[in-house]
């Protein structure tokens, strides 16, 4: 039975053959799971198909498959656990703890996800593994923090694996778990910690130490990336697709265009056709053939990854391509978001609508129709913009998909930075307060238009979370919490709604 | 010491539902998330209070209970008279502590530390080893042994002064101590560990089945008087029994398990434990065990075992001066 790599998480899962004219990246790694899950009846390769099957189908956006494939994968794991606990087996029955928590965490159930990941540890706490599992439901949760010190104590005892024992398989493993380390650093703000980590890594992986795989890899033709790999070779090349994309977001984030378009390109030696990475050099490019063309290739690899389709309609919102090639899915989409972003909604509507029928339960595709459905009323704060209005959850959402679209005119813009908004928020109990004359809040809803400040804010008072409360603000922006769309916000002043 | 701790409920969640259900007397604390409030034996609420939204684990001191939420890095601090309420903020991930007096005293498992947190809000603290995950009491003594690198550090419960320390073996699933010796389980090497706590020297490893992973004193009225050291062993789904303290002394040192007496109790041990048994507890003399993966609580006496409630989660049931007490979809019961 081929070994389970230690779990890497998929930032964003990215895909397949370029010359496929009407297939997508993910569609080879979806159909080889599909196969695996028909052939294969073992728990280790079922659990790995379900999660990679549940995170393929979440980076095209079908939330409803990836949420089918995440539930079996949980029920698979809880028997695996009730028969492990019967044959008195209990490093199998740890081990199928710790992935029931990670289905956990992949389900949003943050509590059980937690304790079934405490419980794992009970009975491994000197597993290297299972420490990575543990990193990973944390990251999955949204604990960066609690992930990094997961993964600090996996990296410690991976390192001591490695002296006691030098293989192959111990040396993959320590690479697995210096990037779970690096990824964690990199979700608590640590970046200049996680970039030295991950060059390091990066360069470990084009080492003589892995020789052998790469010429494996290479033999076989291999270069499928999976979030849960199977084998060494499948491993060591979602390693070097993951901890280079990781490296490369960083780099651009902190404005090293060089370095940052070096890894992308490292990802696109051994996978041409990764959409993050076409994408990063399609930001980076320095001209609009060249950035329209790797737009085109990163679409043609995943049509729908709702952050590509931002990124796209921010680009086409200031520069429009003559053509659009619109034979393959890519291009399709392509076409529909330049008629969205001309205003013509109808010719976009057409557009999606025979997408949808190919794609039925996508979720990007019915995100762009109900973008061409709505009216577009632009928000009055928008054209009278000074003192201090309200703002209600229509026009948030529309200010909210106006800014993540980049289609703001120069006046809205001014309008914008002069007016303070008030609205009644609900906010997340993410974290509470230090004392009981103050409390701190992060994000929180405008009925379903989504709000957040830049980091948690301390307000003078006891308030609570989950009730409205009338908060007056200005805002800053648009940005991501998590999957959906949010409006990045400054707070002025918070109260009670009487 | 006056003031100092009385009892310390280190309890973990390993569950789905996050509730805490910890006995105080004659009456009952129950956490649950957002919510905390003190009950009578017939449910009949004491006080009422905001609560943590994920609670992790329950201290119970003289005046004062404290709830955590490891997840959030905070404990919500209640008089056990008033239910007025504080909270809190901790290091990262607290996942146990005690009552020096009314302030509250945590070990945060990945800031590595233990923090004396006083009333008026003045914070002491002591750096940990790695992965640091029991904590208890002795006296005036704390222990805390730190899994990730085997640390086993010794202070003074009120002051927090490092009174001394050594390295064991790490990896261990469990410490228990009484008032001279302390007890680590290995669940891997099927070892229990026994440690001289005033020389910190080993007192002999003793083989225990096949995978023990939790230990408790049972049969007498508190740790010093306890006539036996009970270790649960999923694997082999037993009980096992070291009787009589000097027995218990003796078994250490011939380091063979023929000294152990009442092997999983009954004949149909095994039966009677279906998928094991991998924590026990004691209470005057009382045994429980409890299965995590079915939520199941067994009633242990030498001559029978039997089930008291099913599908219960860990943290949602103790033990009284005279019954086994759990919260079952919200209510209290007992038996």
């Amino acid at each position: 039975m081929k070994r389970l790599a230690p779990i890497l998480l998929a930032a964003a899962l990215s895909s397949m053959t370029a010359s496929a004219q009407s297939r997508i990246a993910s569609d080879f790694e979806i159909a080889q799971m599909q196969r695996q899950l028909a052939t294969s009846s073992g728990f280790v390769a079922q659990l790995s198909a379900r999660l990679n099957l549940g995170d393929a189908r979440r980076a095209r956006s079908e939330s409803a498959p990836a949420r089918a494939e995440y539930e079996r994968a949980f029920e698979l794991a809880e028997r695996e656990r009730t028969a492990a606990r019967r044959a008195g087996a209990l490093t199998r029955y740890a081990t199928a703890t710790s992935y029931a928590a990670l289905t956990a965490a992949k389900l949003a159930q943050r509590d059980r996800a937690f304790t079934l990941a405490e419980e794992a540890i009970r009975y491994e706490s000197g597993s290297a593994k299972s420490w990575n599992l543990h990193e990973s439901v944390m990251s999955v949760l949204g604990f960066p923090a609690y992930a990094a010190a997961s993964a600090s104590n996996a990296v410690t005892i991976a390192a001591a694996d490695l002296d006691r024992d030098g293989s192959l398989d111990n040396r993959l493993d320590l690479v697995v778990y210096e990037y779970a380390l690096a990824g964690a650093l990199a979700d608590a703000q640590k970046r200049d910690e996680a970039v030295l980590r991950l060059r390091k890594t990066s360069a470990t992986l084009d080492g003589a130490a892995f020789s052998a795989l790469r010429r494996d890899a290479a033999a076989r033709e291999s270069f499928e990336v999976y979030s849960t790999a199977r084998g060494n070779v499948a491993a060591y090349l979602s390693l070097v697709n993951r901890v280079n994309l990781r490296l490369g977001a960083l780099l651009e984030n902190a404005g090293d265009t060089a370095a940052a378009r070096q890894s992308y390109a490292r990802v696109l030696q051994s996978r041409s056709d990764d959409s993050a990475a076409l994408a990063g050099l399609g930001r980076l490019s320095g001209s609009a053939p060249e950035r329209e063309r790797y737009f085109a290739e990163a679409f043609d690899a995943n049509p729908f990854d709702v952050t590509l389709v931002r990124e796209y309609q921010q680009y086409t919102a200031k520069e429009q391509p003559a053509v659009v090639d619109d034979s393959t899915t890519g291009g399709k989409m392509r076409r529909a978001i330049l008629e969205l972003s001309r205003g013509d909604r109808l010719a976009a509507a057409r557009t999606l609508e025979s997408l949808r029928s190919a794609y039925p339960a996508n979720d990007t595709i019915t995100l762009l129709l109900a973008e061409t459905a709505r009216t577009e009323t632009v928000p009055p704060f928008l054209t009278s913009g000074s003192g201090v209005q309200p703002a209600n959850e229509s026009e948030l959402s529309t200010l909210i998909e106006l800014l993540a679209t980049d289609r703001l005119s120069a006046e809205q813009r001014l309008a914008l930075d002069a007016v303070t908004l008030t609205s009644d928020v609900v906010f997340d109990s993410d974290r509470s307060s230090g004392s009981d004359t103050t409390t701190d809040f992060a994000s929180g809803q405008v009925g379903r238009a989504n709000v957040r400040f830049a980091q948690p804010f301390r307000f003078t008072g006891r308030f609570s979370a989950g009730v409205p409360l009338r908060l007056t603000f200005r805002v800053l922006g648009a940005t991501r919490a998590g999957d959906v769309d949010a409006l990045l916000i400054e707070p002025v002043k918070l109260e009670t709604v009487r | 010491m006056k003031g100092l701790l009385v009892m310390i409920f280190v309890l973990v969640a390993a569950q789905s539902q996050a509730q805490q259900l910890v006995a105080i007397g004659d009456r009952f604390f129950v956490a649950s998330p957002g919510t905390a409030k003190m009950i009578s034996r017939d449910g009949t609420p004491f006080w009422t209070g905001e609560g943590v939204r994920s609670p992790t684990a329950t201290i119970v001191g003289a005046s004062r209970v404290a709830v955590l939420d490891a997840l959030r890095n905070e404990a919500a601090v209640f008089d056990l008279a008033s239910g007025s309420r504080t909270l809190v903020p901790t290091a990262e991930t607290p996942i146990g502590g005690y009552f020096a007096g009314n302030d509250l005293v945590v070990v945060a498992r990945d800031s590595r530390s233990i923090e004396r947190i006083g009333v008026d809000g003045s914070r002491t603290a002591q750096p940990l080893g790695v992965d640091p995950a029991f904590v208890r009491i002795a006296g005036s003594t704390v222990v805390v042994y730190s899994r990730g690198d085997g640390r086993l550090q010794l202070f003074d419960a009120s002051s927090l002064r490092p009174l001394r320390e050594t390295r064991v073996a790490p990896f261990a699933s469990d410490l228990e101590i009484d008032a001279t010796t302390a007890y680590l389980t290995y669940p891997r090497e099927a070892i229990v560990r026994q440690f001289d706590l005033t020389s910190l020297r080993t007192a002999g490893d003793l083989r225990v089945g096949a995978v023990p992973v939790d230990l408790t004193f049972a049969g007498g009225q508190s740790a010093l008087s306890a006539r036996s050291l009970a270790i649960a062993d999923p694997s082999a789904r037993r009980i096992w029994l070291l009787e009589g303290r000097q027995s218990i002394a003796q078994a250490f040192t011939r380091g063979f398990i023929r000294g152990l007496l009442g092997l999983g109790l009954t004949s149909n041990r095994a039966r009677q434990f279906p998928s094991g048994i991998d924590r026990v507890f004691s209470h005057d003399g009382r045994l429980i065990a409890y299965d995590t993966s079915t939520g199941t609580i067994y009633r242990i006496t030498r001559k029978k075992v039997s089930v008291v409630a099913r599908a219960i989660p860990p943290d949602a049931f103790t033990m009284t001066a005279n019954d086994v007490a759990w919260l079952e979809s919200g209510t209290l019961r007992m038996e």
